[in-house]
Formats: C-alpha cells, structure tokens, sequence
C-alpha cells in the first residue's frame, strides 16, 4: 500500500457515521423523502394522475376543489391535480438538466482553475465574473429574442447562471486539497496529473459538490417557474406550475385555489430540496457557506 | 487599498468589455440579421438600406462594435421599434422605479434578515433558533410571484388594506407611493431577506466561535458587547460578499414583481419587449442591466475593502 | 494561610453528538499569592480546560462540577454579571495563538483600552494614554505608534505582548497563560517569558501557568502539577519535581524511566508509545496503565489516590519512585 492510498481507506464507517447523523434529523429526512417522492411523481405522473391534464371540460370549468375534481378545475376546465402532477414533470426535469448542465461545465473548470493556477486561474475566474454580470433572467430573455422562448432555452439560460458558483466551490476545494499530505505523496510516487485528480482530489471534492447540487436544484425549479410565469420557459398548452401561475392571475378572485396549488407545489418541492442540502451540510460540514 | 482597488477596478473593465462583446455578438445572432430586428415594422428595401447606412452595419465588424459602443455611451441606443421613442428616453423615465423597488427590497431585506440572523445565532438550538431558521426557509422557498399573488389575495381583496397594482411616483406623493411599494418591496425582499438571515446567523456562529470573542469575554465584557461589537463587526462584513452576489437574483426578481404588481419600471419593460420583439429596447436594456451590475459589484467590493482592515491597510504579515 | 485560588474536585464533562467525554476527573491544587505554579501534560490531558472552567469560558456543551474558589466564593456558582466583575479585573487570561485571539477589525490599543473602560470606568483618552504606558511595560518598541495598529500589522512575539498588556491592565491578581509561547518561535518565546517574569515581580500577580514544555517548566514554575488524561498525577515545587519526579509518566516526560526488566540504564530521550486516551467517564482505574512500563492487574482494576511520597510531594501512583516499590 503507497503512503497515497492510505489517505483513501475506505470511508465505510465514515459513511455509516454520517448516515447516522442525517438520520437523526427529522428535517433532512423529510427533505429527502419528499425529493424523493416529487421525483418519482414526475417519472409516473401518466400513471398517477387522474385525468388528462390538456382535456377541458366547459361543463366543469373553475371548479372548486373537491369531489371528481379533487383541487378544482381551472377556467378550461382542467384538472388541476392532473395538471400539477404533470407539472412536476417540467420542474423537475429543467431543475436536473440545468443544475446537470451546470457541473458539467463548471466542474472541470473549477478543477483546473483550482489545481493548476498560473494563467488559468485568472482566465477562468473572469470568465466566471462575466457570466456572473449575466442574471439568469437576462440570460433567458436574450437567448429568447435570439432563439425564441422554449423550455430548452430556459434550462439553458438556469444551467449557465448556476456556473459560477459550482466553479467557485470546486475551485475553492481544489485550493485546499492540492495541499494535503497525500497529494504530495502521489506527486512523489511519481502520478500523473490525471490519477492525482481523478483518484485523489475529486472524490475528495465530492460532499460540497452534492450540497451544492441539492441547493442549486430549487433554484433553478423557482427559476423555471419564474420563466415561466413570464411566458419564457415551458409554453402552453405543456403544464408547468409557473404557466399555471400565470394563467391564475386573471382568475385570482373567481379562482383562488387556481393560485395556491401550483405555488404550494412549488414551495414544498423547493424547501424539500433545501431541507435535504441543508441537513447533507449539516452532517458533512456545518462550516460550509452556501449562497 | 488602492492597489486592491485598482485591480478590481480593473477586472470590472475586463468584464464589463466582454459582456459588452456578448451583448453585441447576440445581436448579430439575431434571426433574419441585425437590420431586419431594428427595422421594426417597415421592411420595404429602402428602409433597410437606411437601417444599414445608420448603424453602419455595411462596416467591418469591429468598426460596427466601435460605433455601436461610442453611440451608447453617448446615451443613443437607438428607438423603440414598437413607439419610435428613444431607447435611453424610455429607459430614464422607467429606470429610477426599478431602482427605488430594488433599494426598498434591500432595505427590508437587511431589517428582516439581520436581527433575526443574530439571534438565531445567540439562541442557536433553541426555539427561538428553529423559528427564525424555519421562516427563514419558507423565504428562501416560496416563489416569490407566487407570495405576491397571495399577498395581493389578502390585503388587496379580502382585506382591502393596500392597492393590487400601480404606482405613484414618490416626489409627488410619498404616502401613496409607499402603499403601492410595500408588497412588492415585501415580496422582492422576502427571499433576499432569507439569504441574509441564514447568512447572518452562519457568519455570527462562526464569528462566536472564534478565538477573539473568548478574549472578549475573558476581559469580562457584557454579553451584549461580545456578541453585539466583537462578533458582529465581523459578520456584518461577511455578509456584505453575499448581498453582492445575491443582486443578480433581485434584479430577476425584480422583473416578475413589477409583472405581478403592474409597476412600470425596468423589468416589466424588457419582457414587454421581448413579446413585441423590440429589439433595440431589448438590446439597450440589457446593456444598462449588465453594466449597472457590474458597477453595483464594484460598489459593494468598494464597501467589503473599506470594512474589513486587511485589506485596507496592508500589514506585515498577511 | 488560605490559598488566593483553590481548586477542589474539578470535574468536566463535555456532551458531544458522539457521547459524553470527559475530559478533566477530580481534580485539586491551590494557588498562593504571586505563585507561578505551571499545570504540565501533554494536548489533550485536559490542561486548558481546566483552565477554561476557572474563567467560565468553557463552551455551553460543558458540563463543569467541583469548586473553584476564589476571595471565598466558589466561581462554578456565579451568575454570568458576577463573572464580568472578576474576569479581566481579578483574574485575566492570555491565550495560546495571538493571531486569532486579537479581534483583526478593531485597532490593538482599542482592544486593550476596552479592559480599562470596562473596568475601571475610565475615559476614552485616559485609557489611550495608560495603553501607551502598558505597551511600554510589556516591552513593546514604539508605543505610541503600535496602538493605532491592526493585530495582521504586528509579529507573533508582539501580539503576545498586547495580550499580556490586556491581561494586566487592570492589575488583576491572577494571571492564567494557557501555553503563551507555543505558538511563537523559540527565539521569542524566552522574550514572553521575561515580560510575565517581570510583571510578576513588579506587579505581584499570581501567574498559572498551562504548558507542555517542561523546558518552560525549568525557566518561569515555583511549583508543577502534572496532569494525564483529565487527572492531577504528580504535584511538587519545580526543583523536587526535576531532581525526584515520581510518577512514571513525569519520569517519561523527563526521558529517564527505568524499565522493570531491564539491566541496562537508559540515558537516551525515550518516547512514551501510545496517545493520551479519551475518556468517555471518570475513570476507575489507573489512567496511565496502558503506557505504563509498571502496569499490572491492580493499576488496570484500582485508581490510585494522591499520597506525600516525599515532604510536600504528591503522586497518584501504586508504584511510584525510582525503584518502583509498591505499597
């Protein structure tokens, strides 16, 4: 055994340890069930919902919930829980793809601004200012003249505005880690570059690079919603909750519960996703700053 | 201090250029080419050639970038296509309500987050603790359009306290002007206001657990010293990073408020825009939103280099 | 006479999320006027915190029990305004690493000001002006200009000066220093060493102070208590301590253990195995059994108590002395 691989003993008990701790916290197991359970809802929702969510209904419209029609019907008359089962559909997929986007671009980067420095470093680190001068809204709205409004464009816009910050936490991790004891001892073995990072440094990188994971999700499912509300993302007749926001906003006094149901969805996915990041730092490192 | 900020000076322009560049590059992007964007509604060829002539986009690109750039810091960056207004005109009139939105959202972001951050921090592991963490969560959680249409449910419609929408400018009547600002300062604050508060209480417990706060108290200071000089001087320049960082989110959030609430500012404009494909409005309020952020950065570096000794007087250990 | 400072019995318990440690098991000694008595062991036997618990500036997962009795009041007691009044004004401590103990936004002389305002109500130019005569007696070149400077401005050695500076100001009657040089280079650390020497002589402070370095131990102790795992196992003046130390462990710290068996004498540094184990409870054997060389079935199923091995010489061993005699 090379004195590097004594440093990657497995973290079997390190990881009992830590499944202990997540598990004695209520917060972050209820987090992780309802992400969970929000996932599999979106993956099975021709399953589960009860009705067509496109299929109107003029007998039906701007129903109140209860009965066939258990959150109501909207102006269409359409159901509203079919609609929001489908709508997670958008929201969680644009919350996967640009947070997936995002650190497979931001990851190599942040990696190579953080272990070979010299010239890359600054580069890097300005490019990562000037995507950060971009807010994601902007960024939606200029690939949406350019390309037209579209749910792909709106993932693209979340993806590159979440960049920046996975570059900042790898890079940071990166900083630190390149300076332990054991990377000094593969340099020494005579390891490549390559090994260094993909066997050393990178698993190592792992914990902040989930944390971030799960809290740049509910951001970029707010940010879909936002989008679109504001008609740039998902567009009609596909369920989205932020299109079914929008279209509650006329009917907000006839159909109240219109407004509530989408934007409670949106609330307790997103605070699930935060509940789950927070109790993964919580349990993993509760020094660590996220924004 | 000065070498620091001679640097971020510096970056700022870097960045500030090549945002620029990306701006320019996306007009040229655009479907069907520069000309028939800013043609607006006469296609004919002759108004195109004028177009051309205008803009200069028979010029190499460089020399088109030049002009484009010189023109807009003169404060010409073109007219509105839909009204044949002045961009900058149109910008002028609508920026300064976005701003008061933003300054307001801000402010109660800081009223809201900072004292309830501290105390979360000082009662960490109490109810008090939990409380503050949990409200501060829902904040950071709820979509904040969707509290604006909840908002404007209850004290709009059911309990009509304050107006659902519009806007009163505030040198004429301040009274109304804050009625018609406070939810949506409110909504736009509210998630802003969960950042500093978490924020805030990670900084005081870091803060609270560093060496000089045990000295502090081992000088036999009050509590209310160690915690309210000691620690938070600290924590309050550490979460100045973060509000700078969070800007970008509010000028976001900033769009869908005045959505929500029918204010005429900025943000409703550019998505105006966008529908009525606009594009010199859409092109000139995008460069005013980027370079403003930039600077907005830069301000913020400003105060985080002012606050924080280490950087403003150089000693001789770092 | 009674003791300006007595410890009696002073247990700690610490509450983590992975169970209970305890760190410091009955513990006892006193502190005469103007005594520099040195508590001796290696990290983790519990030395600063007992330290800490004198002060009260241990974490809230602390559980401390026992008493510590100063001016006839037991201090575990006190309510938190009581401990205000006595902390930097009778009893002040300086800490390990002046870097981090200095608050780096606030002016040094501010910080050092601050004890004197506190305490004895004074104005803010009067304070400036007697921070400008402590940086002068704690050695600190320049006074006048180093009180407007930020802690990152100073040196290490110089920082530990306007600590001890904050420690004094109010001419407290004890000063604890929780391992004041170890964080400094060897070359300063003799400066530090001199300024509290001094300070003792002209200002007649009790000093207390925490080390590992029995090298420190030899320049500045009266008297030694030497501690391992959270337990008192050997306590003499400086020089009894040197000349006959007792215990096994003080013996290793020393480098001349005699092992049981053993024909040759070894003259060499000998490295004691092992690390100073954690304790989850107060123990109920022997602490020192697992590196002991003497250990037998009794140390691993009895605790020692403290006996007069020699005249106003204190050891918690069965087997203590030169010869291993047991009792």
């Amino acid at each position: 055994m090379t004195t590097a691989e004594i440093a990657l003993t497995p973290g079997a008990r390190r990881r009992a340890r830590l499944r202990r701790r997540f598990l004695k916290r209520p917060p972050a197991v209820f987090g992780l069930v309802f992400s969970v359970l929000m996932v599999v809802v979106a993956l099975l929702a021709p399953v589960l919902a009860p009705f067509d969510p496109a299929q109107q209904d003029f007998a039906a419209t701007l129903q109140q919930p209860g009965g066939a029609h258990l959150l109501g019907t909207d102006e269409l008359g359409r159901d509203v829980l079919s609609r929001i089962i489908f709508g997670a559909r958008a929201s969680i997929q644009v919350g996967v793809l640009a947070t997936l986007l995002a650190i497979v671009v931001a990851v190599p980067l942040g990696l190579i601004a953080g272990y070979y420095r010299g010239w890359w470093d600054p580069i890097i680190m300005r490019f990562t200012d000037v995507l950060l001068s971009f807010p994601f809204l902007i960024l939606a709205v200029g690939l949406a003249a350019i390309l037209g409004p579209s749910l792909m464009n709106a993932t693209l816009a979340l993806g590159i505005s979440q960049i920046p910050q996975v570059i900042r936490v790898m890079r940071g991790e990166v900083l630190g880690l390149r300076e332990e004891d054991y990377v000094a001892a593969a340099v020494a073995d005579g390891a490549t570059d390559r090994v260094i990072l993909g066997r050393y440094i990178l698993p190592n990188a792992l914990s902040p690079l989930l944390v971030q994971a799960t809290v740049a999700i509910p951001i970029a499912i707010i940010g879909e919603s936002l989008l679109s509300f504001l008609g740039l993302g998902v567009q009609p007749p596909t369920p989205s909750w932020g299109v079914m926001l929008a279209g509650a906003q006329s009917y907000i006094t006839q159909g109240p519960w219109l407004a509530l149901f989408p934007g409670l969805a949106i609330f307790l996915t997103t605070m699930s996703f935060n509940l789950l990041g927070d109790g993964l730092r919580d349990v993993l490192d509760p020094k660590m700053t996220l924004v | 201090m000065g070498k620091y900020l001679a640097r971020r000076v510096g970056a700022s322009l870097i960045v500030l250029f090549v945002a620029t560049l990306i701006v320019f590059a996306g007009i040229r992007a655009l479907p069907g080419g520069p000309e028939l964007a800013l043609a607006g509604e006469e296609r004919d060829p002759e108004s195109l050639a004028a177009i051309r002539e205008r803009y200069g986009l028979d010029d190499p690109v460089p020399v088109q970038y030049w002009n484009w750039i010189t023109l807009a810091l003169q404060g010409d960056l073109g007219e509105s296509v839909r009204t044949g207004l002045e961009v900058s005109e149109i910008i002028v009139t609508r920026l300064p309500v976005t701003l008061e939105l933003t300054l307001l959202s801000i402010l109660v972001a800081l009223l809201l987050g900072i004292p309830t951050g501290i105390m979360a921090a000082v009662k960490q592991g109490r109810l008090s603790d939990y409380v503050g963490s949990g409200v501060a969560l829902f904040g950071l959680s709820v979509p904040n359009f969707w509290l604006g249409l909840m908002l404007i449910l209850i004290f709009a419609i059911y309990w009509p306290l304050l107006p659902a929408s519009g806007y009163e400018p505030f040198f004429s009547n301040p009274v109304e002007n804050l009625r018609h600002m406070i939810m949506p300062a409110f909504v736009l604050g509210s998630g802003l206001a969960a950042v500093v508060m978490r924020q805030m209480r990670s900084a005081m417990l870091e803060s609270l657990s560093e060496d000089y706060v045990r000295t502090a108290r081992s000088k036999g200071l009050s509590e209310r010293s160690v915690i309210g000089v000691h620690a938070l001087r600290n924590s309050l320049i550490t979460v100045t990073t973060i509000v700078g960082l969070q800007l970008g989110v509010l000028i976001s959030g900033a769009v869908v408020t005045e959505q929500i609430f029918v204010i005429p500012g900025f943000g409703k404009l550019i998505v105006e825009a966008v529908f009525q494909r606009d594009f010199p409005v859409i092109q000139g309020v995008i460069l005013v939103t980027t370079a403003g952020y930039i600077i907005a950065n830069l301000l913020v570096d400003l105060l985080y280099s002012l606050l924080n000794p280490r950087i403003r007087i150089a000693g001789d250990q770092p | 006479m009674s003791a300006l400072l007595d410890v009696r019995d002073l247990s700690v318990r610490f509450v983590t999320e992975d169970g209970p440690v305890q760190a410091v098991s009955d513990v006892s000694f006193q502190l005469e006027e103007k005594q520099v008595l040195a508590l001796v062991g290696e990290s983790g036997c519990g030395k600063s915190v007992t330290a800490m618990s004198i002060l009260g500036l241990l974490p809230t997962s602390a559980d401390p029990s026992g008493s510590v009795s100063f001016d006839g009041h037991n201090m575990l007691g006190m309510s938190s305004g009581q401990m205000q009044q006595i902390r930097g004004k009778e009893i002040s401590m300086v800490f390990q690493e002046p870097m981090t103990s200095l608050n780096p936004v606030f002016r040094v002389g501010r910080q050092v000001g601050e004890v004197l305002r506190r305490h004895e109500g004074m104005s803010r130019d009067a304070a400036a002006k007697r921070v400008v005569e402590l940086f002068e007696l704690v050695g600190i070149p320049a006074p006048a200009r180093r009180v407007k400077e930020y802690p990152h401005q100073l040196s290490g050695g110089m920082r530990q000066r306007v600590m001890i500076a904050m420690a004094v100001a109010c001419n407290p009657k004890i000063l604890i220093a929780d391992e004041p040089t170890t964080a400094l280079d060897v070359t300063i650390q003799a400066g530090i060493l001199d300024v509290m020497r001094d300070l003792r002589d002209q200002l007649g402070t009790a000093v207390l102070l925490i080390t590992h370095d029995l090298g420190v131990v030899a320049d500045i102790a009266e008297r030694v208590v030497v501690m391992y795992a959270g337990r008192k196992v050997e306590e003499a003046d400086a020089g009894e301590l040197f000349a006959h130390p007792q215990h096994p462990y003080t013996m290793g710290l020393l480098g001349a253990i005699p092992r049981v068996g053993s024909m040759r004498g070894e003259s060499r540094l000998q490295e004691i195995p092992g690390l100073v184990p954690s304790l989850s409870a107060p123990p109920d054997h022997c602490v020192f059994a697992p590196r002991c060389p003497r250990a037998d079935d009794r140390t691993r199923s009895e605790l020692p108590a403290l006996t007069e091995e020699r005249p106003d010489h204190f050891v918690a061993c069965f087997y203590p002395g030169e010869r291993g005699g047991a009792k």
